[in-house]
């Protein structure tokens, strides 16, 4: 048999051979017993019509499940897990898994079932799972992850992102024992399974702090399967610095030239020593730093910043263009096996910052090779006007020149071996960024292309239009709207949030373009009588405008054996007797399936007729309007009609 | 008698003529010459253009699995056959490029295969080990080319010129490389301890 048959056999083999979720992030636990009106105990869930219908998992079965990376990776030498998670990842995850909203059905008068509930084949049943941090910090409870990736269905917290790959539970049937209505699952199996894959913020190959999309190229189900991730990801970049030494095409005093004069789509400063100075640190051997008067010529961009303002007040932050240039650099000292030689003075670079309306200049000494905190500096120039400079700390991106011929320690040629390898100049790239608030001493996020300072220079890039789903209407001032955007830093990681309210359907953000990479925006927004709207855009180096439309929060009731249950989400309250009245004689068709959604109009109604209509129910203690997150206190129907008339309206129908 | 003498000397003569010519077909003509044109009609067989090295050895990529091991094999036997020592030397680096590039290509290879198969991840192993041994040979192999070329431009000053050879990979190259592989070997490792 030849090799090529042998290989498609055992690619055949494996393909159809393996189990999916071997050693999976996964929880199996049980749903919590509750006692059935007969005193049998059962599984069971009540709350019918509400959208957070759920059955309780019982915690005093395993329902959690812990993730320590470090510990799970125990076989990664420290120095691998430290270069590719840089402390992100320390501690505990703690995963917990507290509510499962099953796929139901109703019974029909003729005895079969219909399914009612998660019945989308594509979306299925739902779980609530908990993630607590290393730190202790325990996210949103209400949060439901769906098996149907949606945006909204990826969860962001801390330094990972997780989503629901796989859930397991029977499906739930209404039953009844004597008049009471409940559900029980078939089959009567209390065991819940929940698969779920997690995202981890990395450092990639150019020491960069990643937190990948959700996505599920990057969503991984196990230790394993990340190791796997790993291994290809350094294989690629592996076969892709051999693939260099392939293609390799040897120095060149022109390209070395063009190079030097070429300005880049990157913020990059450089600089030439003087010939004599070089000589002689080749020839003594003295390798420490080229200070300002050693410096022949430096390049560097001119960034016009009087476009910016301030995110917060719209007044503008800057009146001026700025000049960047290199003014003093320590070397690279490489052996000629390619190990950087290990020096005892801290090698650094000078960054000379020029405001051209006024002349005045400030320079700063940045670190490179050091740790975090040393790499940046911040300049001042009078009030609002202040620049973070920040040195890329991955020795690729900081190009000073290379010493490494074993005979003279001299670099070979005076030139760049090819674009990255400068061998004379300083080529140093730098992340910046600008004070953003006027009010606050907020910054933006490092940004690290002259574009993008441009694009920030522009104004907004990020225009969101908001409407709402129905109605396809604008969503204005009286929804309460706003939009908030956050993601990481695509330099530091650092979190980047910043909340605005929606006017006319609209909101405008700065927020990173890049051609660099892609940066993933999570959007929320927020709205009264609306659903939180949550989604991710991936934004590349053009503005983006996206259309998002929200939904209404459910109006559903529920039947509650207590006198008086909230059953909106919000704001309206039933007992039982006056909902059963109101069904009986305003909604006789109502079918108790959901709130009708047939019949006229209401909004043809003269507003009057509402208020009379609201009255007679509210007097009769039909209905009353409350505020839940403020103890329930009643809310006066005007002021509540005002926001809220039209979701009730498209849904209630009385004759 | 006279003629018997006289035949007997152009005989003589004809013989140290002919003994003077192999003399100076032996010991003046160039020794590499015949090599050299062999080294060069060996790589332009496989579309490779020795006379500017190592600007088109980028033409080595081109070459299929097959190809590659055939010419890295046929430039091993050249280097046993030819008498010039800088010739030898440069057909080993040849072949030392075709290695390389074969083992990218395996490295590519098995790097696809283990990122496309739906098998869990133990049971695509064999692929995982497959792109740490490719891996280990590239980092190999690039060291010898580092020391190989390094040592060719001492030893071979004039013809270094001539040819245009430099150092390759380059001390920044070399660096990456094993840093890569650094890596990679490390997790490769943790995945064998975790599919024991």
């Amino acid at each position: 048999m030849n090799s090529k048959c042998s290989a498609l056999i055992l690619i055949f083999i494996l393909t159809f051979s393996a189990l999916p979720f071997s050693s999976a992030f996964r929880i199996v636990t049980k749903i919590k017993p509750i006692e059935m009106p007969d005193g049998t105990l059962g599984y069971t869930y009540v709350k019918r019509y509400r959208s957070d219908s759920h059955a309780l998992i019982d915690e005093t079965s395993n329902n959690t499940f812990e993730l320590n990376l470090r510990e799970g990776l125990s076989m990664l030498n420290e120095d691998t897990f430290n270069r590719i998670f840089d402390g992100f990842h320390d501690g505990t995850y703690k995963f917990t898994l507290t509510e499962v909203e099953p796929r139901s059905y109703m019974l029909n008068e003729d005895g079969t079932y219909r399914c009612v509930d998660r019945c989308d084949e594509r979306g299925g049943p739902k779980v609530k799972l908990i993630l607590t941090l290393p730190d202790g910090r325990t996210n949103s409870p209400g949060f439901k992850a769906d098996i149907n990736k949606v945006s909204g269905d990826w969860i962001t917290f801390g330094n990972v992102r997780y989503a629901i790959t796989n859930i397991e539970v029977a499906d739930f049937y209404e039953n009844y024992i004597g008049d009471d209505r409940y559900y029980f699952p078939k089959p009567l199996e209390p065991e819940v399974v929940v698969d779920f894959c997690i995202v981890f913020k990395y450092k990639n190959t150019d020491g960069r702090a990643v937190m990948p999309p959700g996505s599920l190229d990057k969503c991984f189900n196990s230790i394993d399967e990340l190791l796997a991730f790993l291994a290809i990801e350094y294989s690629d970049e592996l076969s892709s610095s051999a693939g260099d030494v392939l293609v390799s095409t040897g120095p060149t005093k022109a390209q070395c030239e063009i190079d030097f004069e070429r300005e880049s789509d990157f913020l990059e400063v450089k600089a030439r020593p003087k010939q004599d100075k070089w000589e002689e640190a080749v020839r003594m051997a003295k390798f420490n730093i080229f200070v300002e008067d050693e410096i022949e010529e430096t390049r560097g961009p001119t960034l016009d910043l009087s476009g910016v303002t301030a995110e917060d007040t719209g007044n503008a932050l800057f009146d001026s263009a700025y000049k960047f240039e290199l003014i003093s650099f320590s070397p690279k000292i490489l052996t000629p096996d390619g190990s950087i030689v290990e020096r005892e003075g801290i090698p650094d670079a000078d960054i000379r910052i020029t405001e051209l309306n006024s002349g005045q200049t400030k320079h700063g000494r940045m670190d490179y090779h050091i740790n975090d905190s040393e790499l940046q500096e911040e300049f001042l120039f009078g009030g609002n006007k202040r620049i973070i400079l920040r040195l890329y700390q991955d020795p690729a991106q900081i190009e000073m020149p290379y010493f490494v011929d074993e005979r003279n320690n001299n670099c070979d040629s005076g030139c760049p071996l090819k674009e990255n390898d400068h061998c004379k100049d300083a080529y140093v790239r730098f992340a910046m960024k600008v004070r953003l608030f006027e009010e606050e001493n907020r910054y933006s996020w490092f940004m690290r292309t002259r574009r993008e300072v441009q694009r920030l220079a522009q104004g907004p890039n990020l225009t969101i239009n908001i409407s709402d789903a129905i109605t396809g209407a604008p969503l204005g001032l009286g929804s309460g709207a706003s939009a908030t955007i956050s993601f990481n830093d695509p330099v530091t990681g650092e979190r980047y949030e910043v909340t605005k309210d929606v006017l006319g359907g609209k909101v405008t953000f700065n927020a990173p373009i890049s051609v660099i990479d892609d940066v993933p925006i999570t959007v929320v927004i927020t709205a009264i009588g609306y659903e939180d709207h949550s989604e991710t855009i991936l934004l590349d180096n053009e503005p983006y405008e996206a259309s998002l439309d929200v939904g209404m929060q459910p109006v559903e009731a529920e039947a509650e054996p207590e006198e008086e249950t909230m059953v909106s989400a919000k704001y309206v309250v039933f007992s039982y007797d006056a909902f059963k009245t109101f069904v009986d004689n305003y909604v006789p068709y109502f079918t108790g399936e959901g709130l009708p959604e047939v019949g006229d109009n209401l909004t043809t109604y003269p507003k009057d007729s509402y208020v009379a209509v609201y009255n007679a129910l509210k007097e009769y203690r039909i209905f009353k309007l409350v505020d839940p997150s403020n103890g329930y206190q009643e809310i006066p129907f005007i002021t509540l009609l005002q926001v809220q008339w039209n979701i009730k309206a498209s849904r209630f129908h009385w004759t | 008698m006279e003629n018997r003498w006289r035949n007997l000397l152009v005989v003589v003569l004809v013989i140290c003529a002919v003994l003077a010519l192999f003399y100076l077909y032996s010991t003046q003509k160039p020794a590499f010459v015949s090599d050299y044109v062999a080294f060069i009609s060996l790589m332009e067989k496989y579309g490779i253009d020795a006379k500017y090295f190592p600007q088109t050895i980028s033409g080595i990529s081109k070459l299929s699995d097959s190809q590659l091991e055939k010419l890295s094999s046929e430039l091993k036997a050249f280097s046993n056959k030819t008498d010039g020592a800088w010739l030898k030397d440069l057909s080993l680096i040849y072949s030392d490029f075709a290695d390389m590039q074969l083992n990218k290509k395996k490295l590519e290879k098995a790097s696809m295969q283990a990122r496309s198969l739906g098998a869990g991840v133990c049971d695509r192993i064999i692929m995982f080990k497959e792109m740490g041994e490719r891996g280990n040979k590239i980092v190999e192999l690039s060291s010898k080319l580092f020391r190989g070329t390094s040592d060719f431009i001492s030893k071979y000053p004039e013809k270094s010129e001539e040819i245009k050879i430099y150092v390759v990979p380059s001390s920044v190259q070399l660096s990456k490389i094993k840093d890569n592989y650094k890596m990679q070997s490390s997790v490769v490792g943790a995945l064998m301890e975790v599919c024991k």
